[in-house]
């Protein structure tokens, strides 16, 4: 560890000290910002990463978040912050390690560090006000916390955010971010008018003082840093390619209800999905579209049928608990076959479990969740672009199939920030009016098509189009039926419905050789991580392809032909698996990742997993240790593979 | 008036609700077209729209052709249904055709100022009728003796509350003589933004009338606020007038009280003369309405307890109100 001590007289400042600061050229670097909760350093964050998108780099960003809503203050389990990873290329996930930091206090930092999200040589930007401070207590941690990082190789550099910025404001707990984000301004060379713009967007809602405020301490911030730090970075812009929209998953999941023409948001706040409801409420009664908060999750969904069986274009949105509650509803739309979009922004779980953290362990809740046979379209988008796309899609196929289909996204992607090509919107992405003309003589409302499965929707209204809605079982005409053969075949009908959407699907693409030694699956916001690891892998020689799978229910096919041309198949997914050789876990009993399990009883492959459930996004590093233990495993075992 | 700058000021300045309606237009506009059509689509034709209504995320992950062949292609209407479609789109092309001339409407001299404004809403507003029309005939509900209607004008005040929402906003070019503000108060609903562009001499403050408390009310000389008129999400009325008129900016989200929400940066003295239609004391009572308006009801305590005199607290009883509210702590902010 390096600490500067005191910072460099002002005099260095100008030609001669510029003559001096080194310029560090890189294709990427990856930036954190972390506080107290309530100190703004997510604002700074995002303010960075929106100004470093427009100016071209590529960006991914991720929100650090405590699991409590105001922690205490100088604790290490209530960091709070953001990540931000830029590049000359496009960027697709997180990445492994920090390499610039800049903590409002040393016990925030702690907490990076012992989560392992520096790397070993990365700066660290720290407020040196607590080294100094009058509780002694404050001092002692300060120099403990000092010890700790001491162990590594990071450059500490002490900042008096405090003390420069009251000498603008009162309060500096409400100022230092901006503070913050003038130093990286200056240290990234960012567009000083496009960060005073971005500002002026974030606080648009506040008055002109409190933007002028922020204003005069980012320069300050920019102006500090100018003079006392010795090195600036630069991340050369991505080439371009055409124009681009910067926003988070949510607020395309959003923006893709908007564009599909989506009438209704029914929903009951929950995280990490509420912002999707935020976003909608400023926008989307411009579209003619409502947003409905309702008394309860179950409330919400049940609106959103309503509405569906009205003839609207309805959707809910919530999280795992959420979804646990509609589990009712849902069989409900699925026995009268409503179409429905159900957004699931996965968190960490059971019960509460980690609200603001990502994980991937809803799938088989969302297919397995209802009682009965209730077969439904489950989606998952794998990048914040997709989370614009997979609503028109989704909408489409809910309203053609008469079909529930949820849409699984994650906290990775609801809060992570990236730039990507502005869509082309269609009117054709919206539905067609609603046919109200008379119903056809001897038209029934389940008109199933015995081959198919597929019905005409009939919607309230039109003439000789009555019929009793019934969550029991019931014939083509909706009359309740208790004899077998009904139930039995209209539970075929319904199960077939599925089948003949699979029969439309094309088999996914394989990332890398379409054969070799191991064949990586994933779905969902590992997309990224996955294949900047099979790069990795790749590059060091490795036999290793991915293929990620955006429908999960019904599958993609052709999976197990694709399956077959490797030696070993393994997910990489976020959620939890036993690990082998763990007490009592054997091959019989060990739980495995969720989708492995899928995989495995439809292919009847061996299908491996590697899972973990750290709170955070996964980390590519990671998944290439991951891949060299299976492939070193392979290669040393004789029955490593899974095709032996 | 063709040339006058302001009005390229008040087209930019309003250019987000202009998109707005114009984007509802083309979206009906291209709707109808794709509808018209597959009328006589081909296997081709119909993957193409299955395509197209999947979106980005199923290019490559779902046969359209196949998706095509399995659901029913659109739907068949008679030769009187397609007629009718066909005379909306009529519409819709006119409309559209019109471009920004669609948003500006110039009152003849001495012609009435509501007459003029309902008149070009009218006839703007029968794109609705138009998109109205086309929805029938695409949802299999066409009949002539009731439908055909639709492509008649109506005045603003039959426009429903949806119609009102995506109202189109006008620039109007008038004579100040011909400026009697009260005939806009019809108009101010949904989101309908008018902006009035005044030639020649008028009273100073003849929007004072329009202020109610859920209309954002402008009056600027050099077109500053706008931007606040364009975005404003409800009624909007807004006047450019000549140098020396009254500036203020009512706006409704500005507090509960009329003097929170009103904000007058001029205020001149009032005319002795007539203008137009108008009487001195006309006049006057809109420029008193405004100081009323925007009159503060009570003093800010100063520093140590004592209150200063109110804004506008010029008579005893406001003066001996303000005193004690200042000492009870029970004042309010200026």
């Amino acid at each position: 560890m390096h600490t500067e001590t005191e910072a460099r007289p002002t005099g260095e400042a100008g030609a001669a000290g510029a003559a001096r600061r080194k310029l560090l050229s890189v294709a990427e670097h990856t930036i954190e910002i972390v506080s107290d909760a309530g100190e703004g350093a997510q604002k700074c964050g995002q303010i960075f990463g929106a100004v470093s998108a427009k100016m071209g780099n590529g960006v991914w960003t991720v929100e650090i978040i405590p699991a409590e809503i105001q922690p205490p203050p100088r604790v290490p389990d209530g960091a709070s912050g953001y990540r931000i990873r830029i590049g000359s290329q496009p960027v697709t996930n997180w990445g492994d390690a920090t390499t610039l930091a800049v903590a409002f206090n040393e016990q925030v930092l702690l907490a990076r560090h012992r989560l392992d999200a520096l790397a070993p040589d990365a700066v660290l930007l720290v407020e040196d006000k607590w080294a100094t401070d009058e509780d002694p207590d404050i001092r002692a941690a300060w120099e403990s916390a000092m010890a700790e990082l001491s162990g590594r190789e990071y450059r500490i550099v002490p900042v008096p955010m405090e003390q420069q910025c009251l000498t603008l404001v009162d309060n500096p707990r409400k100022g230092k971010n901006m503070f913050a984000l003038g130093m990286l301004a200056y240290i990234y060379d960012r567009d000083m008018d496009r960060v005073r713009e971005q500002i002026a967007y974030a606080f648009r809602k506040k008055s002109e003082e409190i933007y002028r405020s922020n204003v005069a301490l980012l320069e300050l911030g920019y102006a500090w840093a100018g003079e006392h730090l010795d090195f600036r970075i630069e991340v050369a812009p991505a080439p371009s390619s055409g124009a681009l929209v910067v926003m988070n998953g949510n607020e395309a999941l959003g923006l893709g209800a908007i564009a599909s023409g989506m009438e209704l948001c029914a929903m009951y706040p929950i995280t990490p999905a509420t912002s999707v409801s935020h976003y909608l409420s400023e926008v989307f009664e411009r579209f003619g579209g409502i947003v409905h908060q309702a008394e309860d999750e179950i409330a919400a969904v049940g609106v959103a049928i309503g509405a569906s069986y009205a003839g609207k274009v309805a959707f809910t949105i919530t999280s795992g608990p959420g979804l646990a509650l509609k589990t009712e509803f849902l069989g409900l739309a699925v026995m009268t076959e409503m179409p429905l979009v159900v957004v699931n922004v996965q968190r960490g779980g059971p019960s509460t479990g980690l609200p603001t953290k990502v994980e991937q362990s809803d799938l088989l809740a969302a297919l397995f969740g209802q009682t009965g046979d209730a077969p439904h379209v489950i989606i998952a988008p794998a990048t914040i672009e997709e989370c614009f796309h997979v609503m028109v899609t989704a909408r489409r196929i809910a309203e053609a199939f008469r079909a529930v289909v949820i849409v699984l996204s994650d906290a990775n992607l609801a809060t992570g920030v990236t730039p990507f090509a502005r869509p082309k919107p269609d009117v054709r992405w919206q539905a067609e009016p609603l046919d109200l003309s008379p119903v056809p003589d001897g038209q029934k409302a389940y008109q199933w098509d015995p081959r198919t499965g597929l019905s005409p929707r009939v919607i309230p209204g039109r003439p000789g189009g009555m019929y009793t809605v019934t969550g029991l079982s019931h014939d083509e005409g909706s009359k309740v039926a208790y004899s077998s053969g009904v139930h039995q075949h209209s539970s075929a009908m319904r199960s077939r419905k599925l089948a003949v959407l699979q029969s439309l699907l094309s088999p996914p693409p394989v990332y890398g050789e379409s054969k070799g030694d191991l064949l990586i699956v994933g779905w969902g916001s590992t997309k990224g991580a996955i294949e900047e690891a099979v790069d990795r892998a790749r590059a060091d020689g490795l036999q290793v392809s991915s293929t990620h799978l955006r429908f999960l229910s019904p599958l993609e096919p052709g999976l197990k032909k694709i399956f077959k041309r490797f030696r070993k198949v393994m997910t990489v997914e976020i959620n939890y698996s036993d690990e082998p050789g763990e007490p009592f876990i054997t091959d019989e009993n060990r739980r495995r990742g969720q989708l492995s399990l899928l995989l495995r009883s439809s292919t009847l492959v061996d299908v491996d997993c590697w899972t973990r459930v750290p709170g955070e996004p996964l980390r590519p590093g990671s998944i290439v240790e991951a891949i060299r233990s299976q492939l070193h495993y392979l290669h040393h075992s004789p029955r490593g593979g899974n095709q032996s | 008036m063709p040339s006058d700058p302001r009005i390229a000021l008040a087209i930019s300045a309003l250019a987000q609700p202009i998109a707005e309606f114009r984007a509802l237009v083309q979206g009906a506009l291209t709707q109808v077209d794709a509808f018209l059509a597959a009328q006589g689509a081909t296997p081709d034709d119909e993957a193409e729209r299955a395509r197209a209504e999947l979106g980005a995320f199923a290019d490559m992950r779902i046969d359209a052709a196949a998706f095509a062949s399995l659901f029913p292609k659109a739907r068949r209407v008679d030769s009187d249904a397609l007629e009718a479609l066909r005379r909306a789109t009529a519409v819709l092309r006119a409309v559209v055709a019109r471009g920004d001339d669609l948003f500006k409407v110039v009152v003849p001299s001495g012609a009435r100022l509501g007459t003029a404004v309902n008149a070009a809403l009218g006839g703007v507003g029968r794109a609705f009728g138009a998109v109205m029309l086309a929805e029938v005939v695409r949802g299999g509900r066409y009949h002539a003796a009731q439908h055909d209607r639709l492509l008649d004008e109506v005045e603003f005040l039959a426009w429903n509350k949806v119609e009102r929402r995506f109202a189109p906003p006008l620039i109007i070019g008038v004579d100040g003589a011909d400026l009697h503000a009260g005939a806009l108060t019809d108009f101010a609903d949904g989101r309908e933004k008018l902006v009035l562009v005044v030639r020649g001499p008028c009273g100073p403050a003849p929007l004072a009338r329009c202020i109610t408390p859920g209309t954002l009310v402008l009056q600027t000389t050099d077109g500053s606020g706008l931007d606040r008129v364009a975005s404003f999400d409800g009624p909007a009325i807004a006047a450019m007038l000549p140098e020396g008129a009254a500036a203020f900016l009512h706006d409704p989200l500005g507090g509960r009280e009329s003097w929170q929400r009103l904000t007058v940066t001029h205020l001149p003295d009032a005319p002795k003369r007539p203008i137009g239609g108008l009487s001195a004391f006309q006049i006057g009572e809109d420029l008193r309405l405004l100081g009323d308006l925007a009159r503060t009801p009570f003093a800010v305590p100063a520093a140590g307890g004592a209150a200063t005199p109110a804004v506008g607290a010029s008579d005893a009883v406001d003066k001996i109100a303000s005193w004690l509210l200042g000492q009870s702590g029970l004042s309010g902010q200026a």
